[in-house]
């Protein structure tokens, strides 16, 4: 596990983060529109930060297939929301979820501090511009897909090198455009270009990426692979996306982008506790 | 000479690797092995008549040719989709034969297309093409593709041509749009059709599902 930052925070090693999913969308696959009214997001930004979110991750376009969004409306979702979590929440860490360096740079200009690129560099210039502002920069694996395309009878000889391969080659990229080296994490996307078999793949050997030195963000929650793995569909994945964040957190990733914050800041926190990097909240059994 | 074709689906999904404590593939897979197993029987057998075989006695079935799409450029060494379910169903129908695999880039041009057929025509003794291919993955929402209205259209087009043995309209699917619905099949179909450049004698689509919105189709030719 390595140290990093974000915004004016500075984590330590063996810090766990919880990045609290925020969609600007009226389609997304879990919330389906439940945050699309500006009010309503605003109480999401509220209920995570209580909830003990380190980071709001804001997003303005679903994953799935859909209807196309421009840049024009995406940053008509997303920027103005930004300079309002700004405004509202100045110590708070704003990621957004774009694979637009034109919306990069709007949501930047706007108070951002971490530009998550979901797509694994379907724009190329992305790094540049969080280089420009000094934000840090989310790399993922996708394999090389389109942006918002499921995958369709995707094989890898080793999922995992691939994995590896392609975020190292990304992060040293962002490196070289300027981007700080300690502002660079690394996400191996779980269901993106990946079938069930390659996420949990992803997931068991999850240390091969901690090995690489990048810090590991993993975004597991309610996905494909946790439903497809105990059978459950949207909606009934809480328990195995819990038990997949704890195995993760285990292997040594550091940063989980969730929709339940409660619920996985308990299991970091107990994560934290096993692995002796943080006291029990209180201990008086066998101590009266 | 080419006695008969099954077209099989060819999703992964069929290859007992990818089943977990269910699993999907499997009727699939029984269909399709059912299938080709009654083809080999039927092109087996001394009464040749049943597959219109009008040609000399060349000793029975020689092989079985598979025709299968591939990646242009595969990001693995596993080896095409479609080759690898063709073997399991030639496991799964117990033959015991030749079996001669031809691939064909799915985005195959006319040119490459010919050459793959031409590669199947040269092949000496009475054959049987065995070929995964399907539709389009577009057409639903859920599909790997999304929806494409357009897939409807184009899958009825692959099934109609298909059921009446119609190697000219086979010829003819658009594969700028075959390759915008998704369409791993298109250039398969193609080669399939120049396998029967005097036409067929009986064609049949025995079977067709969207389950995942791909289009899946089972059908038979025999000349």
């Amino acid at each position: 596990m390595t140290a990093f930052r974000l915004g004016r925070h500075t984590y330590a090693a063996d810090a766990r983060l919880v990045m609290a999913i925020v969609n600007r969308t009226p389609d997304s696959f879990y919330d389906k529109g439940a945050t699309w009214a500006t009010d309503a997001a605003r109480d999401r930004v509220r209920q995570v930060v209580d909830e003990g979110a380190d980071i709001v991750d804001i997003g303005g376009i679903k994953a799935a297939p859909g209807a196309d969004i421009d840049a024009a409306e995406e940053k008509r979702r997303v920027v103005d929301f930004v300079a309002w979590v700004r405004g509202a929440y100045p110590d708070l860490v704003i990621s957004v979820d774009t694979w637009r360096a034109e919306v990069g740079r709007a949501v930047c200009e706007a108070g951002a501090d971490l530009l998550n690129d979901a797509w694994g560099g379907a724009d190329p210039q992305l790094p540049s511009v969080a280089a420009e502002f000094g934000a840090a920069l989310v790399c993922t694996h996708t394999g090389g897909v389109t942006p918002r395309t499921r995958p369709f009878r995707i094989e890898y000889d080793d999922v995992v090198a691939d994995i590896v391969e392609s975020l190292v080659s990304q992060a040293d990229r962002a490196v070289s455009e300027g981007v700080a080296r300690d502002r660079i994490l690394i996400d191996p996307a779980h269901d993106f270009g990946k079938n069930t078999w390659h996420s949990l793949e992803a997931t068991r050997r999850l240390g091969e990426l901690v090995a690489t030195g990048w810090p590991v963000l993993v975004s597991l929650s309610n996905k494909d692979f946790v439903g497809e793995s105990l059978d459950k569909p949207v909606g009934e994945r809480l328990v195995g996306t819990l038990a997949t964040t704890a195995v993760s957190s285990w292997l040594g990733a550091q940063v989980f982008r969730v929709h339940e914050v409660a619920e996985t800041r308990q299991v970091l926190d107990m994560v934290s506790t096993i692995a002796g990097q943080r006291r029990p909240a209180a201990t008086t059994r066998g101590l009266q | 000479m080419i006695a008969g074709a099954l077209v099989v689906p060819g999703a992964l999904l069929q290859l007992p690797e990818y089943a977990g404590q269910t699993d999907p593939g499997a009727a699939l897979r029984a269909r399709s092995a059912a299938a080709l197993r009654d083809l080999l029987e039927v092109a087996s057998s001394p009464r040749r008549d049943a597959l219109g075989d009008d040609g000399p006695d060349d000793g029975g079935l020689a092989r079985v040719v598979v025709v299968a799409g591939a990646e242009r450029a595969p990001r693995h060494t596993k080896g095409a989709a479609g080759v690898r379910i063709a073997r399991v169903l030639l496991e799964e129908a117990a033959w015991r034969g030749a079996v001669t695999e031809i691939t064909v880039e799915v985005d195959a041009t006319p040119v490459e297309v010919e050459h793959a057929a031409a590669r199947v025509r040269a092949l000496p003794g009475r054959a049987v093409l065995l070929v995964p291919a399907d539709g389009s993955a577009t057409r639903t929402e859920k599909a790997p593709g999304f929806y494409d209205p357009r897939a409807e259209h184009f899958d009825e087009e692959v099934r109609r041509a298909l059921a009446e043995g119609d190697i000219q309209a086979l010829a003819a699917l658009d594969a700028v749009v075959a390759e915008e619905l998704w369409c791993t099949g298109r250039a398969a179909f193609q080669v399939l059709g120049r396998c029967f450049p005097d036409g067929v004698a009986t064609a049949e689509v025995m079977w067709r599902d969207d389950p995942y919105g791909v289009e899946y189709l089972l059908a038979r030719w025999t000349r």
